[in-house]
């Protein structure tokens, strides 16, 4: 059986700007639900003196502000976001429980692991230049060799995904191919016939084309094809579709709207 | 404590304004003329031909005799109806007369106590309703009163306030009042409930049938037959009951000699007090009360203009689940608005309790919240707003709040309307 939750905490008169997700924080519902969701996102300076101030001054928890302050430094940075999710209570003990078990997974898991998830992460959630940072940082740190190939296969496909949202073609195909190296994988190859399909000028790489099969070339081809038409339906287009067929004085609004807030998630996402 | 604390007893008929007097403390009858005549107010309005002043009470009567204005009456009947009136070609609404009206009662209690705020003023109705409430606020704040100010009771509680202000032994029993108007005759009984904390008083009122138009009392005969009327009432309703003390007031008790045979009974074992202006100052205790921290009435009054049960739910509130107060049995249905946020976890209905004064089995009301967008768990606020149309008519509408900027309100509202003990 499900439960109400009385909303306690004070609605903020300036909220909290988190940057990676464009959006305004207003109360410590709202606060924890951030931390829960995008931990990933979070930088190493979260916990600084702009978050506590804000639950100080605009959530009125000033014992909450004061035990973050006194303990910054002291314990660790999982433990610190475990202590703002207790005291607002917006989560049970067993979702606090979750939520600090896949904190410690995460550390168990090594350093590159984290940094890995983290990226891939960042990049599922459109920010791909800080991503693909942390994709170098990871390939710059260890050698290939000392890694799993299945690991350091994985690292070049997602970088590949994350250049290629960027519509950086070429170095997405050379991710791509070194994954593929790496990793005998289809998944790789269906990749690079997708970049070829997306950017006519490119080729797939020599030593792998012999790799791809004319039925694979022509299926996979097809379902590009199927995959562009049905992206017209849907998302941005979808937006800008229904945006065409409102009135004459409401168009250009709606339009300048959709464009400020694609401009604003772009800019965002250029980390 | 600067400014005044005013009752005001709304009638179709007339109006009486009491206010509390410190020297006294205790609450005294204005009168709106120089000369302390007339406590009595006509409910009735006159604008002076040719000019812009409005007139009320005894001065709109002459005036409007001499020919020399237009006169408004049943200014309360004419609310309820959505009456208008033209004058001089402009036509007024019974809300702007009533307004009118009421700003004038201000105006004059102002004036006569020579102060420029009201601390504390409520106004005392047969029946009160929303539309006519609003009216009264409005116009009182109109002329300067602050909206959590004023406030409107019923007869019954301001009945009840007026007899709880009394030495106790006058209430230690069943209270009546018998209120003799010229639209009616109505009687009040009231009663505490011992034995339970805090104690209950228990109040109600009806009109009785055996009412008879006041003119007949212009003759002995006519005397004769209301004091019968009245006796064989009295008889009825107060047989096989222990009753501390019986009031009277209304216009038809602005005298007694009339009804030597009620009176006898009345005082039989019981004490009987006439008070004209009991409505008034019940009104003007209750206002008193008001402005204290702490009442000084630790009841909880059931009685018609007061809601009957409590309405409450449970959620989690610092991690544990606890009942959450939205309505509070024995609270003015016109001041009990309440409104709440709640997350939703996990929950597709609401599940109000509505628990009855006096131990009466528990009601629930389930309200499904289908309606509302499908969002992840938790990522809904909803407003929960109670307001009460009536003492037994709950409207609880349930607002779409989203959640934050992470997930925009969609702005939908779910409106019920619920019947209540």
């Amino acid at each position: 059986m499900g439960n109400l939750i009385l909303t306690k905490s004070h609605k903020a008169g300036s909220p909290y700007f988190a940057e990676k997700l464009g959006i305004n924080i207003y109360t410590g519902e709202e606060l924890s639900y951030f931390i829960y969701n995008y931990y990933m996102l979070l930088d190493d300076d979260f916990l600084e003196d702009r978050l506590f101030n804000f639950i100080e001054r605009e959530l009125e928890m000033s014992d909450l502000s004061a035990k973050l302050r006194k303990w910054r430094g002291r314990v660790s940075y999982e433990e610190l976001l475990l202590v703002i999710l207790q005291d607002i209570h917006y989560y049970g003990s067993k979702e606090l429980t979750d939520f600090y078990a896949r904190l410690e997974s995460m550390s168990r898991e090594g350093t590159e692991y984290v940094i890995k998830e983290k990226a891939d992460y960042l990049v599922n959630m459109g920010h791909s230049y800080e991503g693909l940072r942390l994709y170098d940082r990871l390939q710059a740190g260890k050698s290939e060799k000392n890694m799993p190939a299945h690991f350091a296969a994985a690292i070049h496909y997602n970088k590949a995904v994350a250049l290629a949202r960027i519509y950086a073609n070429r170095g997405a195909m050379r991710e791509f191919s070194r994954a593929y190296a790496l990793e005998k994988d289809e998944k790789s190859l269906k990749s690079m016939v997708f970049l070829t399909c997306l950017e006519p000028g490119l080729a797939l790489p020599e030593d792998i084309e012999d790799d791809v099969t004319e039925e694979q070339r022509a299926a996979w081809q097809l379902e590009y094809e199927d995959i562009k038409n049905r992206a017209l339906f849907q998302g941005k287009a979808l937006e800008a579709d229904s945006a065409m067929e409102l009135d004459d004085i409401k168009r250009p609004q709606r339009m300048e709207q959709l464009l400020e807030a694609w401009k604003a998630e772009y800019v965002r996402c250029q980390g | 404590m600067g400014g005044l604390v005013l009752g005001i007893d709304l009638n179709d008929d007339y109006s009486q304004i009491s206010c509390y007097n410190e020297q006294i403390s205790d609450a005294e009858a204005v009168a709106i003329n120089d000369d302390e005549v007339f406590v009595r107010v006509p409910t009735v309005i006159c604008k002076k031909k040719n000019c812009s002043e409005w007139l009320v009470g005894e001065e709109a009567y002459r005036v409007a005799l001499f020919g020399d204005g237009t006169l408004v009456d049943r200014l309360i009947k004419q609310q309820n109806k959505r009456g208008q009136a033209t004058i001089e070609g402009i036509t007024y609404t019974a809300d702007t007369l009533l307004s009118l009206y009421i700003a004038k009662l201000i105006e004059h209690s102002l004036k006569k106590y020579d102060s420029d705020c009201i601390d504390n003023l409520v106004f005392t109705l047969d029946e009160p309703n929303a539309s006519i409430n609003d009216v009264i606020v409005r116009a009182a704040e109109d002329c300067g009163v602050a909206r959590e100010n004023v406030h409107i009771l019923t007869h019954t509680e301001a009945f009840v306030y007026y007899v709880l202000s009394q030495e106790s032994d006058i209430w230690s029993n069943q209270t009546c009042l018998f209120d003799l108007r010229e639209d009616g005759l109505f009687y009040y009984e009231m009663k505490i409930i011992r034995g339970r904390r805090p104690q209950v008083v228990e109040a109600w009122h009806e009109k009785l049938q055996e009412s008879f138009s006041l003119d007949i009392l212009g003759n002995e005969s006519g005397e004769r037959l209301g004091d019968t009327i009245l006796a064989a009432c009295a008889e009825r309703l107060l047989a096989k009951k222990i009753v501390s003390s019986v009031f009277l007031t209304g216009k038809g008790f602005a005298r007694t000699d009339w009804a030597p045979a009620f009176l006898k009974l009345i005082c039989n074992k019981r004490r009987a007090f006439q008070v004209p202006q009991i409505f008034a100052h019940g009104a003007v205790y209750a206002a008193l009360d008001n402005t204290r921290e702490k009442s000084a009435y630790p009841f909880l009054i059931s009685c018609e203009g007061r809601i009957r049960s409590t309405v409450s739910l449970y959620a989690v509130y610092g991690g544990r689940r606890e009942q959450v107060i939205l309505a509070q049995a024995g609270v003015n249905w016109y001041e009990a608005r309440s409104s709440v946020e709640f997350i939703l976890d996990d929950v597709r209905q609401l599940e109000l309790n509505v628990t009855p004064v006096g131990g009466v089995r528990m009601e629930k009301i389930t309200i499904s919240l289908d309606d509302l967008p499908a969002r992840p768990n938790k990522t809904t606020v909803i407003e929960l707003i109670l307001s009460f149309t009536a003492d037994n008519t709950m409207t609880v509408r349930i607002v779409d709040k989203g959640f934050g900027e992470l997930f925009p309100a969609s702005g939908k509202v779910i409106k019920m309307d619920y019947k209540i003990p």
